[in-house]
């Protein structure tokens, strides 16, 4: 403050403090010979703390401890909240429903999601899927049977939705008529009561007429229709979706500006965004995940900036994960299958979810256990435990 | 994107456009040097005002620290952005493992001796561990300098930490090595002497708190004697820890770049290993140990130190280090084309496949490792795997035409016949049409190959 007057400096520091409470003086140093203070209307408790503060600061200058405040975003939008299941009272005969998405921000920190993620069990319409070796040992006999296969995994696992994929109605494979397929699609409906995901087989023509009659035959129950994209006649399922009353699942092969056209298309068609979720493609871990990070990072961002084309939940095909090798394959150097498998499938799952997945679709017990377990506190918000770190350090 | 533009880079550059770095105009340097591919250094007309400004400039948010010197060094931390897709992350977190002081000393050598042998070999790249965590479990300096000696004598280019909470102990494992080891947990309550230690020894220093805000005042108080710092948020153990420690991560990371808030400028640090203590099986500590560090090489973990060395249990979290850590400004791609695969003649097979990176090294590896004599025609997928170029489209007759006729295929082999991967059965009739070869579809994985080519009898294929 040299070349300045200190009494000056003094008056007018007092003069600005005449309405101030409390004053706390930072890195300041008040080098004079005699310091005369004259008290007006501050109290007096002000200045001795200022005389005292100064005085520390003499003899050793604390280190200051800055101001932090967690950076929380601001974001333009929400993502839409997606109801798969209808109960009785909605219609349905479902014994609860499952609620997607809705978040308002990108990391947890900044707003805990309102509905975590949700794991749906896999269950096949046929064992001959190249079920690998460590699930089906877990699963045991079950798996030659869909409805016995989808009861097992609602009770010994509770998961909340099941997802029955219509594999062999594929032309490729078995060619099973729909009609056959909607038997089991409502065996399925009465067996178990969670909220249902109908899968197709992949083939872009029977897949349509799969969905269409599933539209009709789930009627009420308000099922996902899984999946639909730009290569199939999807104008049919999203009418079929609309008339019935069901959601759609749009599938995009890792690239956000398909995901966003086959959205637009569909939400034009006059489905909400509330009746929607997308697929932008799951890559396992090893073969690609990065490139699925990068599409549900941006698609998320997007849609939690106001997109109004991507502020859907989003769901992953975890799945995927057994389609590394590190995962099924026997290899002594790798170590067991039965621990890697399972861990390849909860790892893939997990990294989707912290990149903004929904829902996941899953099918080993170890994993679906696991995540479903973790994902819960995305809603309720970081813990602090009781085991450290430093308690086993000495 | 990077925060700093190429412009304000540019500006503090002579533009003599002279070429000496290696650029043709001092433009492309400065977008080099935001990209972070070019040194500062390279350029010979700054002096050393201008090199400090420049230097400072393009500093990332998150500081570099280097640990260790020579072959056992790694730098960890470096990065500027938050999502990987807006340029890419930097310096791969290494992975530590720990060995105990109230171990056997042979028990020590054993678990020293498998960290430094492991390795996996991944799309052509060997995977390995990093370095060796030795973590006083006694508090006696004299056992744990010993134990500091067997894993540095039976290590040769394993980067060093130092773990304990004692000041005593500490300086007696720096005593038997001090090329720069990290030394762990700076708490609270320890502070203040282990900074003064780590400044006496210039050494790297992790300081540990229990949750986010914690840390501020340890890492003010230790950037006084030093600015090598490491930031500990606290792992979490438990169903959550996943989800409470990836979040503790990405609260530092936020504030550290879109807040530029000091204090969390610095490299994360995160410990699984007290795992091996809570779990009573070695496996479910295993499987939790590979679940939580996986994550969080996802969420800006930048050194992770884990107990088990169980390739099962690393082989997660170092392919997740390796996906997640791949620079997405490179396409991972191969040169479509034709290749040979051991010595293929007139009548060997034509196996097609994509050039994704991964696929390329799968197919070509299980063809060598079987043994066969085959060509191995690459078509361009823009780098995408067999089933997403198919469900994509870029998986077509067309593709395969291409890369045909540039490559002259059909002038090497006498026969007619394409074998296509088993997920690419749905486009069989597609490439039929468009190369009037016949078209067989393969197997679902490549390391079923051979055996499907001797019992198909595609091994030999008369023309």
């Amino acid at each position: 403050m040299g070349g300045l007057d200190p009494e000056e400096i003094i008056k007018s520091v007092l003069g600005a403090l005449e309405d101030a409470e409390e004053v706390e003086l930072r890195n300041v140093a008040i080098e004079v010979e005699e310091m005369e203070i004259d008290f007006r209307t501050a109290a007096q408790v002000i200045p001795m703390e200022i005389l005292r503060r100064l005085g520390e600061r003499k003899e050793k200058a604390a280190p200051e401890i800055p101001e932090y405040e967690p950076p929380v975003g601001e974001y333009e939008s929400e993502i839409a909240e997606v109801t798969i299941g209808a109960t009785k009272s909605e219609g349905g005969t479902r014994d609860r429903v499952v609620v997607l998405g809705g978040e308002k921000a990108y990391f947890p920190f900044e707003a805990p999601r309102p509905n975590p993620p949700v794991v749906t069990f896999d269950v096949f319409d046929t064992p001959d899927v190249g079920i690998p070796g460590p699930i089906r040992q877990e699963l045991g006999d079950v798996v030659e049977d869909p409805v016995d296969w989808a009861r097992a995994v609602v009770k010994r696992y509770g998961v909340d939705i099941v997802t029955i994929h219509l594999v062999s109605t594929s032309p490729k494979m078995y060619d099973t008529p729909v009609e056959e397929a909607m038997k089991l699609l409502e065996d399925i409906l009465d067996a178990v009561k969670v909220p249902i995901i109908v899968g197709g087989s992949g083939d872009p023509e029977k897949d349509v007429e799969v969905f269409v009659k599933a539209a009709e035959v789930c009627e009420g129950e308000r099922v996902m229709l899984s999946s639909i994209n730009e290569d199939m006649d999807f104008e049919r399922v999203v009418e079929a979706a609309k008339e019935y009353g069901h959601v759609v699942l749009t599938f995009a092969p890792i690239d956000v500006n398909m995901m966003k056209s086959i959205n637009k298309r569909v939400l034009n068609r006059g489905l909400k965004p509330e009746d929607v979720v997308m697929d932008p493609t799951t890559c396992a871990l090893g073969y690609g995940i990065e490139y699925t990070i990068d599409a549900m990072t941006r698609i998320r961002l997007a849609g939690l900036q106001g997109d109004e084309y991507l502020r859907m939940p989003i769901s992953s095909g975890s799945t995927n994960a057994w389609a590394a090798r590190e995962a099924w394959m026997k290899n002594e150097e790798w170590g067991p299958r039965e621990y890697r498998g399972p861990l390849w499938e909860a790892v893939t799952a997990t990294t989707v979810a912290l990149c903004g997945a929904d829902l996941l679709m899953m099918f080993h017990p170890w994993a679906v256990q696991t995540v479903m377990e973790a994902m819960e506190y995305l809603a309720e918000g970081r813990i602090i435990g009781d085991a450290r770190v430093t308690d086993f350090i000495i | 994107m990077p925060k700093v533009s190429a412009m304000d880079v540019y500006k503090l550059l002579p533009g003599h456009n002279c070429g000496a770095c290696g650029c043709s105009t001092c433009m492309e340097f400065a977008t080099k040097l935001v990209n972070r591919e070019a040194d500062p250094e390279d350029c010979p007309h700054l002096d050393e005002d201008s090199l400090r400004k420049l230097k400072e400039l393009i500093s990332p948010p998150v500081k570099e620290v280097r640990i260790c010197e020579g072959d056992r060094s790694v730098v960890v931390g470096g990065d500027e952005v938050l999502f990987r897709h807006e340029l890419t992350f930097f310096n791969p977190p290494p992975v530590f493992c720990t060995v105990y002081d109230d171990m056997d000393e042979e028990e020590i050598a054993s678990k020293v001796d498998r960290i430094q042998s492991f390795q996996v070999e991944r799309v052509g790249e060997v995977l390995t561990l990093d370095g060796v965590a030795v973590v006083s479990r006694k508090g006696d300096p004299e056992t744990f300098a010993k134990a500091v000696e067997i894993a540095v004598e039976g290590s040769e280019d394993l980067a060093i930490a130092l773990v304990s909470k004692e000041v005593d102990v500490l300086r007696a494992g720096l005593d038997v090595f001090d090329e720069r080891p990290l030394v762990y947990p700076a708490t609270e309550e320890n502070v203040e002497p282990l900074a003064a230690l780590a400044a006496e020894h210039d050494c790297p220093l992790g300081l540990h708190a229990d949750d986010v805000e914690d840390l501020i005042p340890l890492v003010v108080k230790a950037s006084e004697h030093t600015e090598d710092l490491l930031l500990d948020p606290g792992t979490e153990f438990g169903p959550y820890d996943v989800v409470s420690t990836t979040d503790k991560l990405s609260e530092i990371r936020k504030a550290a770049i879109e807040e530029e808030f000091e204090p969390f400028g610095y490299p994360t640090l995160v410990t699984t290993f007290p795992y091996a203590f809570l779990e009573d099986d070695p496996v479910d500590a295993g499987m939790r140990e590979s679940y939580l560090a996986s994550a969080c090489v996802l969420r800006y973990a930048d050194l992770i130190i884990m107990d088990t060395v169980e390739p099962w249990a690393l082989l997660p979290v170092l392919t997740q280090r390796q996906c997640v850590y791949t620079d997405p400004r490179e396409p991972q791609a191969v040169e479509p084309g034709l290749y040979k695969i051991g010595n293929p003649d007139e009548h060997s097979p034509v196996l097609v496949t994509t050039n994704f990176k991964l696929t390329y090294h799968c197919v070509a590896g299980d063809l060598e490792d079987g043994g066969v004599d085959c060509w191995l025609l690459v078509i361009d997928t823009g780098g995408l795997a067999v089933d997403v170029s198919v469900a994509g489209g870029q998986f077509t007759g067309e593709a395969v035409k291409e890369v045909m006729e540039e490559t002259g295929i059909e002038e090497k082999v006498a026969h007619r016949v394409l074998i296509i991967p088993g997920k690419a059965a749905a486009v069989k009739g597609d490439v039929e049409e468009a190369t009037g070869w016949e078209v067989i579809v393969g197997t679902q994985d490549s390391s079923e190959l051979p055996e499907f080519l001797e019992k198909e009898g595609l091994a030999r294929i008369e023309g």
